[in-house]
């Protein structure tokens, strides 16, 4: 199929010490998005990706930043 | 809060695909994980709910619950148990909710003297509630809180 | 969508579900959407309901991509505004949160394995692994080792999609639809009477009639918006009397002016002892019977459907016939003679007076009778001849096709007529009542497909019950179950049903919205679009087709059935399943996939994207890229117009709350058969029964049979099974809605406080209910809405945790092969509480 957008959003949680590094680290993983997060250290992070296997990639480099302590996909829609 | 979640099959996922295979031995969520060839142990009848407060409707439409007990309500082609508290005329005394004015329009919506007999058979729509639990949760929200959402979009743009 | 697009709406619901997982507060949300003032406004959109037969149209609104409200379309002839309490509900049946989002298959170590647990795997692995199985199935057995089982709940065009995927790509007939434990009684009935299939009848009968009889059919909890009518009309209009005829006490009592509990089967005597009556007293209309009846007597101890070896079936003299010969007015009523008042009395165990005043009814030339009819006499040995039996009442009467006069025989599903029957969804059936076996049906079927000669097989598929028989025995081995839950629905479960689908050597794929008890014991299952989250129609029970729109997304992954059979036929050439004597006549189709053949055959793909509506999505066209729904509803209507079943064009449906077929000349058709009403009738006929050659319909001389199983000493209790109001066949949709499921949480055993004192319980009491094939256990109930007499039980087979089928009886009417759901024997033992 052309044209495919795999949109996901996924559910971080990090020291809300370092909050501010954390937030910047994931602005520099390519196609993340931060829509919401608060000063408990949960992070919400949108994806829109060509493929499921970028998914994945994202969310590894996600859960390498440092301060962050877990990162999980909560919702998958090809489109 | 009740919110469009999707977690379940999502974090199922995700596991499987980040490595461990995250694999369901039963998925017909009603049945609680008894095997289709076994029986559970059926639960006790619940009893009815009988404390007469009001619940919050999902939408205006939709027809309210009974919050009483109705064992014994007779409602035939004799009597009409409901409308001796509930009729326009009643109320004053049993001080319950008059029926709605929608109940007293006919086919065409022309308003009748009376309850119209196609709104005789009250529990065709009301029904009361046992005390027992969902089976499944239900994400469905209510419309203050898809507009709530929805202005909280517009807030942000501006 | 109003400013959004789709995309947005789907980072709006992907940010929402995180927001929810984490507990935090959306309004504070930053995702960046495009948004305007319309926004603030919700939209209505018209739609069919998505329960029973009757056909209600609901109002529906929706809001930033989620339906928030449903409710009775105030401007629809069938339901006036008014909605039951699961039509009010419907708003919620999409929100269960265990909606399935991801195909899921069976694995073990990473590979597909039947004993494996389910994984979610991609559409593509999906297709792989069911296109294999489906390849060396067809390789190793041909056509007649594959099967599909749809449903009356298929939109018009996905039935047609299924029934033309199956006989006309992959040449098999083995596919039916659950219609056939629901309303193939009806069909066969109509046919047999009429020729053609479907009531003559329409709605405006309930407010032209003087007299309703109920034959079997609890309106009041089934078909409670159509109750709506009847009550109207037995108050607001004096004189107008109401008959219920059960064999036990349910709500439908309530407005009984006439109640009457008979002994299970003897509806067969009661007919007849009514049709005596109106010879016996001079009621029959000569003029009409002369003029519109032909009389026949049915071949008779006609066997129960059962396996053929079983030994019941090998005792009938007849086994499954159909036949009838003439005879003569005067051998019926020689033939009716010996059903006597004192005898029908007698069996029937309702009263001389009861029976009497019901035969008046029919008798009485005065009064016009509607009779109602749905599972009391379709589910039944002897179903077909039951509606036949009715049927005699109003011809020998000639109280037939005009303004409340009407043997009107109501339908379970919402689209039973429209899908089931109507598309032809039947394992011996084509579009338009045509059949597999008539070589001309076929040829026509053919051309109108664009197909070479000699495509679609002649021979008749297996039926509901026969499939999971074949799937036990292993002739089946690769099964696709698409809107149903057979494995809750289908009887005798324990020996046919999951042994079938739990079977090695079989590979069964079950598409679903929900993970259903059939999910369950499938090897794959395919995520499925419900509802209006994709374009649908619907024919109800009056012949009334509806349109809806796509209104909302389905969620995840999910896909609509017409999208899965779609794409699932790219994955087939014809070199692969047509036999090389078919492709060498016809070397244009070498090569060709099944997607090529079927659905872009320059009919099905001629409507280009620009017609689908700029205010609707809608999936299908988008992904196939033309107007798929429409191409498949325009080929479809070919077979039937001209015939007697005459569709409206596409566009008009979707502006308009449905129309009754045949629609000729833009106007649709209230009552069948009569000159004036019905265009096809022809002039100076009267009526015109035109479904036969002589244009007469037929009165059948039927006995009484008995029924296969009766209680007797060890199974002492006769078991009826049937619904409840609240819950919409086996409770997938509303027993995720928390009001629904609370109003009636669990399947109880209905029975008599007498027979619950006499096995030492009562109401509470955990009690195991057996029959010899198999138990279930359940708590009794003996002050509820249904009352049996002494020595019947009712148990709902609403209940996913309580699976009554596990107790049921697998035989049919022979001539149907509709399962008696109502009648066989069980045990009723006390458990310990």
């Amino acid at each position: 199929m052309p044209d495919v957008v795999h949109i996901s959003s996924l559910l971080l949680r990090a020291d809300p010490a370092k909050l501010p590094s954390v937030l910047e680290d994931v602005a520099g993983v390519p196609n993340a998005e931060v829509p919401m997060s608060d000063e408990n250290g949960k992070i919400i992070v949108t994806l829109e990706t060509d493929s499921e296997s970028e998914i994945v990639e994202s969310l590894t480099k996600l859960q390498l930043i440092d301060g962050v302590y877990s990162a999980s996909l909560v919702y998958h829609q090809m489109d | 809060m009740k919110l469009l979640s999707k977690t379940i099959v999502a974090s199922a996922l995700v596991v499987a695909m980040i490595g461990g295979a995250v694999a369901q031995e039963s998925v017909a969520t009603l049945r609680s994980g008894v095997a289709l060839d076994e029986n559970a142990k059926p639960p006790q009848i619940p009893a009815m709910t009988n404390n007469d407060l009001r619940q919050v409707r999902n939408y205006p439409e939709q027809p309210p619950l009974i919050p009483h007990k109705i064992e014994g309500y007779q409602i035939d082609i004799n009597a009409n148990k409901c409308l001796q508290c509930h009729s326009r005329s009643a109320i004053g005394e049993s001080q319950a909710p008059m029926i709605s004015i929608t109940h007293f329009m006919n086919r065409d919506n022309q308003f009748l003297a009376s309850v119209t007999p196609r709104r005789y058979f009250c529990t065709q729509c009301h029904v009361p509630q046992l005390e027992t639990d969902p089976l499944v949760e239900n994400t469905f929200v209510d419309v203050d809180q898809v507009l709530e959402y929805v202005a909280g979009q517009q807030k942000e743009e501006k | 969508m109003t400013g959004m697009t789709r995309r947005d709406v789907i980072k709006a619901q992907a940010v929402a579900a995180a927001a929810a997982a984490a507990g935090m507060p959306l309004s504070a949300t930053a995702q960046n959407l495009v948004t305007d003032a319309d926004l603030t406004q919700l939209k209505w959109s018209k739609a069919a309901c998505r329960f029973c037969g009757t056909g209600c149209s609901i109002m529906v609104a929706t809001k930033a991509g989620r339906v928030v409200a449903t409710h009775g379309d105030a401007e629809a002839e069938v339901n006036r505004g008014l909605n039951c309490v699961k039509g009010y509900f419907l708003s919620k049946i999409m929100y269960g949160q265990d909606r399935l989002t991801t195909p899921l298959l069976r694995k073990s170590n990473g590979v597909y394995d039947k004993n494996g647990d389910f994984e979610p795997v991609s559409w593509d692995e999906a297709f792989d692994i069911m296109a294999e199985k489906w390849k060396k199935t067809l390789a190793e057995k041909g056509p007649k080792g594959i099967g599909m089982f749809g449903s009356g709940q298929w939109t018009v065009w996905e039935g047609y999609a299924a029934a033309k995927l199956m006989k006309a790509g992959f040449l098999s007939n083995n596919i039916d639809p659950n219609a056939r434990h629901c309303m193939a009684s009806a069909v066969v009935g109509f046919m047999r009477t009429f020729g053609i299939d479907e009531p003559m009848g329409c709605y405006d009968d309930f407010e032209n009639a003087d007299a309703f009889v109920l034959w079997g059919s609890n309106m009041a909890e089934m078909h409670p918006i159509l109750w709506t009518r009847i009550a109207d009309r037995r108050f607001s209009h004096p004189g107008t009397e109401v008959a219920v005829l059960s064999t036990f006490k349910h709500r439908s009592f309530d407005l009984a002016d006439i109640p009457a509990i008979f002994t299970p089967q003897t509806d067969l005597v009661i007919l007849n002892y009514i049709a005596n009556y109106i010879i016996q007293n001079d009621a029959v209309n000569k003029e009409f019977v002369e003029k519109h009846v032909n009389f026949k007597k049915g071949a008779q101890d006609i066997g129960y459907g059962l396996r053929d070896d079983n030994p019941l079936q090998m005792e009938a003299e007849n086994p499954n016939s159909g036949a009838a010969d003439p005879i003569s007015f005067e051998e019926f009523a020689e033939f009716v003679a010996p059903y006597t008042l004192e005898m029908a009395a007698e069996m029937s165990g309702v009263s001389e007076e009861t029976l009497e005043r019901l035969a008046k009814i029919y008798a009485d030339p005065d009064r016009k009778v509607m009779s109602l009819w749905t599972m009391g006499v379709n589910q039944h040995t002897r179903g077909v001849w039951v509606n036949n039996m009715i049927y005699n009442l109003h011809l020998l009467t000639g109280k037939i096709s005009t303004p409340g006069n009407s043997p009107f025989s109501l339908t379970g599903q919402p689209s039973a007529c429209g899908t089931a029957r109507e598309v032809g969804t039947f394992s011996h059936r084509l579009p338009a009542d045509m059949v597999v076996a008539n070589p001309e049906h076929r040829a026509k079927a053919e051309k109108i497909w664009k197909l070479p000669e000699g495509t679609i097989p002649d021979w008749n598929g297996a039926h509901a019950v026969q499939q999971n028989r074949q799937l036990k025995d292993g002739a089946i081995n690769c099964y696709w179950v698409q809107v149903n839950n057979n494995m809750q629905a289908a009887p005798n479960m324990m020996q046919e049903g999951l042994p079938g689908y739990r079977n090695p050597d079989n590979f069964i794929v079950v598409s679903d919205a929900y993970p259903t008890v059939t999910a369950e014991a499938a090897d794959l299952i395919l995520p499925a679009a419900m509802w209006v989250e994709k374009e649908g129609a619907y024919g109800n029970a009056e012949r009334r087709t509806q349109f809806w729109h796509q209104l909302v997304d389905a969620p995840g992954d999910s896909r609509s059935d017409l999208w899965q059979l779609a794409e699932f036929s790219k994955r087939f050439t014809t070199d692969e399943v047509w036999p090389a004597e078919l492709l060498e006549a016809n070397p244009d189709y070498k090569g060709k996939t099944l997607y090529e053949v079927l659905f872009t055959n320059g009919q099905v793909d001629a409507f280009p994207l620009e017609e689908t509506s700029e205010e609707y999505a809608n999936q299908e066209a988008n992904d196939f890229g033309f107007y798929i729904q429409k191409g498949l509803f325009e080929e479809y209507a070919q077979f039937g117009r001209g015939k007697a079943h005459d569709l409206a064009d596409f566009d008009t449906y979707h502006e308009v709350r449905g129309l009754r077929w045949p629609v000729v000349d833009g106007k649709e058709t209230k009552w069948r058969f009569k000159e004036g009403s019905d265009p096809y009738a022809k002039e100076g006929s009267g009526w015109d029964f035109y479904g036969h050659k002589d244009g007469k319909a037929v009165v059948f001389a039927l006995p009484y049979e008995a029924p296969p199983e009766m209680p007797d000493e060890s199974f002492p209790f006769w078991l009826c099974t049937g619904r409840v109001l609240e819950h919409w066949h086996s409770g997938s949709m509303t027993q995720r809605v928390e009001e629904l499921h609370k109003a009636i949480p669990d399947a109880l055993c209905y029975m008599h406080p007498d027979d619950a004192a006499e096995l030492n319980v009562r109401r509470g009491s955990a009690v195991k209910v057996s029959s010899r094939r198999g138990e279930i256990a359940l708590r009794v109930e003996t002050r509820g809405r249904n009352q049996p007499p002494r020595g019947l039980i009712f148990v709902p087979w609403f209940d996913a945790s309580k699976l009554i089928n596990k107790v049921t009886l697998d035989a049919t009417d022979p001539l149907s092969k509709q399962t008696d759901f109502k009648k066989c024997a069980v045990k009723i033992e006390a458990l310990e509480a």
